[in-house]
This record gives C-alpha cells, sequence and structure tokens, in this order.
C-alpha cells in the first residue's frame, strides 16, 4: 500500500464512499402506495456509477503508480491547517459570540496565521470591515447578523 | 397597439429623466451588493427591494431591474479576481476568469464580461420582445424527456471540461449528482440522507457548495503557498482591446441566443445554461482549436450566457406570471 499512488488512494476513498452511500440508500424508508420511482432509486443509481468509475480508476492507476507526490514538496501545510481550524472555529463561534466579535476576532488572527505580524494594520482593517459590514447589513439592508453578547 | 408602438411607448417612459437615474442608482447598487461574494441577484433584489418603498410602480420596477443586472455583473467581478462566485451561473466564470486575472489581465477579463453582459442581454430583450409568446408555448411544450435530455448534455459538458483524467471527472460529477439527493425527495417525500438534521431537508444549496469548493479551496491553497503574502499579481491594461472584443464577440451572440432559449424554461437554473454554454464554446469544432492554447477564449465565450441569461427569468414572470412553475425569481415581480 506505501507504494500505492494518489489515484489510486482517490478511486479506493470513493468506492468505499460510493458502497456506503448505497448502503444508505437501500435503507431508506420505502413508498408503498403507488408504482412512482422510489426515493431510494435514483441514489443507488448514482451510488452503482460512482462505484463502477472508482474501479475503472483503480484499474488505470496501476498502471502508472508512483507519479511524484511532489505537488505538496515546498508547502507550509502547518499554516494551511491553522487556517482551516481557524475557520471552524468561526462557524462555531458565530452565532454564540455574535458576528461582530467573533468577525473581528477571526479577520485579526487569520493573517496571523498567514505570516502578517503587522497587527495594528491587522486590527485597524478587522474592525473596520466588521463593523462596516455589520452596520451595512443591520442598519441599511435591515438584515439582522447575530448579536451574540455585545450589547448592541 | 402593435407591438412598434407599445415599443415605442415603453422607450418614452424609459427615457425620463427620473427612470434613467432609476436605473443607475439600481445598477451601482446591484453591482456593489452583487460584488459581495455568495450575494447574487436574488438576494441583491430582496435586500435593496427597500429602495423601492413609496416610489411609482414603473420607476421601482425599472430600478430593481437596475439592481438585477448590476448583481448579475457584480458576481462576475468576484469569480474573476478572488475565484469567489458571487451566484450560481458565475461559478463557469471562475474556471478561465480567475486563470485570466492571474496572468494580469482581469482588468480585459471584467471588461469583456461586461460587454459581453450588455450584448447578450440586449439580445435577450429584443427576442423576448417580439417572439415571447410563441416561445412561451415552446418552452411549455418542453417536457420530461426533453428535460432529461437537457440535464445529461449539461453533465456530459461538464465532465468535458477536464484537462486530464476524465473517469476523476465523472467521479466528480457523481460527488455532486450524491450530494444533490440530500434533502426531501420530490416524488415521495422521503427525508433521504438527512441525518435528522431539519437543516439539511432542503437540501444543500448550490451557492454554499460553489463557494466552498472555489473560495474555500482557494483560500486554504493560498494559505499553504510559501511567500504568499509577498506576492504580486501584475496588472496590465484594465481595458480590454479591440482584438479581445472582435474575438469574443461571435461568443457573446451564440452565448446570448442559448442563454435566451434555456433561461424561458422553467426550472431550468442559470448554472445550467451556463455550464452547457460554456461546453458548447470550449467544445466547438470551428473553435476549439484556439481555445485549448488561451484559456480566456474560452471563458470569453462563456461570459455571455450568465449576463444573457436575466431575460429568460424576467421573461418567465412577465408575461406568464407565476401560472408556470419556477424558482421563486419570478414571484416578487408584481405581474
Amino acid at each position: 500500500m506505501r507504494g500505492w499512488s494518489a489515484d489510486r488512494w482517490i478511486a479506493t476513498g470513493t468506492g468505499a464512499l460510493a458502497l456506503w452511500f448505497m448502503w444508505s440508500a437501500w435503507n431508506l424508508p420505502r413508498f408503498r402506495l403507488t408504482t412512482v420511482i422510489d426515493a431510494h432509486v435514483f441514489p443507488l443509481v448514482v451510488g452503482a456509477a460512482m462505484f463502477v468509475f472508482s474501479v475503472l480508476l483503480w484499474v488505470q492507476s496501476g498502471a502508472r503508480r508512483r507519479e511524484a507526490s511532489v505537488a505538496w514538496a515546498g508547502m507550509d501545510l502547518r499554516r494551511g491547517a491553522l487556517l482551516a481550524i481557524l475557520t471552524l472555529l468561526y462557524i462555531v463561534v458565530l452565532e454564540p459570540l455574535g458576528y461582530l466579535l467573533s468577525t473581528f476576532v477571526f479577520l485579526l488572527l487569520a493573517p496571523a496565521a498567514l505570516g502578517w505580524r503587522r497587527w495594528w494594520v491587522s486590527a485597524v482593517v478587522a474592525l473596520l470591515f466588521a463593523g462596516g459590514t455589520y452596520y451595512l447589513f443591520s442598519s441599511v439592508l435591515l438584515v439582522p447578523l447575530p448579536r451574540g453578547i455585545l450589547p448592541l | 397597439m402593435s407591438t412598434a408602438s407599445l415599443l415605442l411607448d415603453g422607450l418614452r417612459v424609459a427615457v425620463q429623466p427620473a427612470n434613467l437615474l432609476a436605473v443607475a442608482v439600481g445598477v451601482l447598487a446591484g453591482t456593489v451588493v452583487g460584488v459581495l461574494p455568495g450575494i447574487g441577484p436574488i438576494s441583491a433584489v430582496a435586500l435593496l427591494i427597500p429602495l423601492s418603498f413609496g416610489m411609482d410602480p414603473t420607476t421601482a420596477i425599472i430600478m430593481m431591474a437596475g439592481v438585477y443586472y448590476g448583481a448579475m455583473y457584480g458576481g462576475s467581478t468576484t469569480s474573476i479576481l478572488l475565484n469567489t462566485p458571487g451566484e450560481s451561473s458565475s461559478v463557469v466564470t471562475c474556471l478561465d476568469g480567475y486563470q485570466l486575472a492571474l496572468q494580469g489581465r482581469g482588468g480585459s477579463a471584467l471588461g469583456v464580461a461586461a460587454i459581453g453582459s450588455f450584448v447578450a442581454g440586449t439580445i435577450g430583450i429584443v427576442i423576448m420582445m417580439f417572439l415571447a409568446p410563441w416561445l412561451g408555448r415552446v418552452a411549455i411544450a418542453f417536457g420530461p424527456p426533453e428535460y432529461f435530455a437537457l440535464m445529461v448534455l449539461g453533465l456530459t459538458a461538464t465532465a468535458s471540461f477536464v484537462e486530464g483524467s476524465v473517469v476523476k471527472a465523472l467521479i466528480s460529477m457523481c460527488a455532486g449528482l450524491a450530494l444533490g439527493t440530500i434533502g426531501v425527495d420530490l416524488q415521495t417525500g422521503t427525508a433521504r440522507f438527512t441525518f435528522g438534521n431539519p437543516e439539511l431537508l432542503d437540501g444543500i444549496d448550490f451557492l454554499v457548495l460553489a463557494l466552498g469548493l472555489f473560495a474555500l479551496a482557494e483560500v486554504l491553497w493560498e494559505s499553504v503557498e510559501p511567500q504568499v503574502l509577498a506576492r504580486r499579481i501584475p496588472v496590465k491594461s484594465p481595458f480590454p482591446t479591440w482584438q479581445d472584443l472582435r474575438r469574443s464577440f461571435g461568443a457573446m451572440l451564440r452565448g446570448g441566443l442559448i442563454g435566451y432559449f434555456l433561461g424561458i424554461l422553467p426550472g431550468v437554473g442559470a448554472s445550467t445554461s451556463s455550464f452547457i454554454t460554456y461546453g458548447l464554446e470550449k467544445n466547438c469544432p470551428a473553435t476549439r482549436s484556439s481555445s485549448a492554447k488561451e484559456p480566456s477564449r474560452g471563458w470569453r465565450r462563456r461570459s455571455p450566457p450568465t449576463t444573457g441569461r436575466p431575460p429568460g427569468p424576467w421573461c418567465r414572470s412577465s408575461p406568464w406570471g407565476c401560472r408556470v412553475p419556477a424558482p421563486p425569481r419570478s414571484c416578487w415581480v408584481p405581474s
């Protein structure tokens, strides 16, 4: 398995996903009144097609194995992971903390995660963007954004 | 009154200074709101409808038409410059438009998008004025087999965009279809793959998916690239050259026509028509050789259908009102 190419990993993953999808589709509740096309039929067809294509990709990937995984060489994966975690946290705290506070903190930290060190620039930009969009949506366009814990 | 005299009467109303001002304000406001990532023309019209309160109904409709077109164009701006589609039909603009922006030709791309928008939009309106009743009958005659054929055409056109493994493209297509099955089944009302989550009953919105695939992927990809903050994208001329325009003119015409026809079909989304037109332009035998060399031409050919489509929904909303089962966009226009 160590010698597998990226395509073979993709084929294995999508093949497993297709099988799980077909199994879940099969377990959907049946509709027994008339002879309409039931809810599980289309997902089953899609799952089967996906499985066939992944088998095809698996077979194809055997022919050209180990075609260099240099695409990631020299990339700073730590920064990407940090940003992804930050984005997830932002989504989670958006409603409890409110749009203004969570957006400000996110915009302050996200450039730092990318290596930007001039904090005061980040702070001004974050404040202007978060405050500006909050004012635009809540006061001008009359679309309420999550208020959260700030007394607004 | 004949069509011509009705048209002249309409023109007389439209060129009144107050109405011209209204459309200018509408287009500007629509573009500003449409530029915000993820806000498309429907949301822009919904957001800006308070602007029209208290106005004369004709002026208000003229202004909202301006908002719609402005937001349609604003959506392509974020697609080209940020790889973030503003609405579902400008997803295709990301494919080649963003690559042009990386080459420093973003200004040219924006210019062609604006002009393509105007040309295809005008074609759509002219056709709508003269042929709306006849085209309406054609649209209603479109039955399930025709829709099925159209969807298959759209999907195969999408699979033909790839440069590389076709099998992987087909797998992606199946993954997209699988995601499309999430939500309540229209035939039986069965909740599919919602895992008991009521928010998934409506399915996953295409725009949300596109934002995740394009914008989030772009952000994460940029974040792992070394020295990303030091990178500068060169900006060449902000205007398209005559040569650019001349080469993309045929595409604008074709895009306008195809986009218009697909737009009047009830239930066919703007994204379907833009994908189909992009696929046709990219695979058209007469022009394929050049588009392979230069991605920009493939993109330019696509640009009109996005913007050439607006007459479709407008067409549906005015002559037929809400009788035709159409997406909610038709419902805000008082008919």
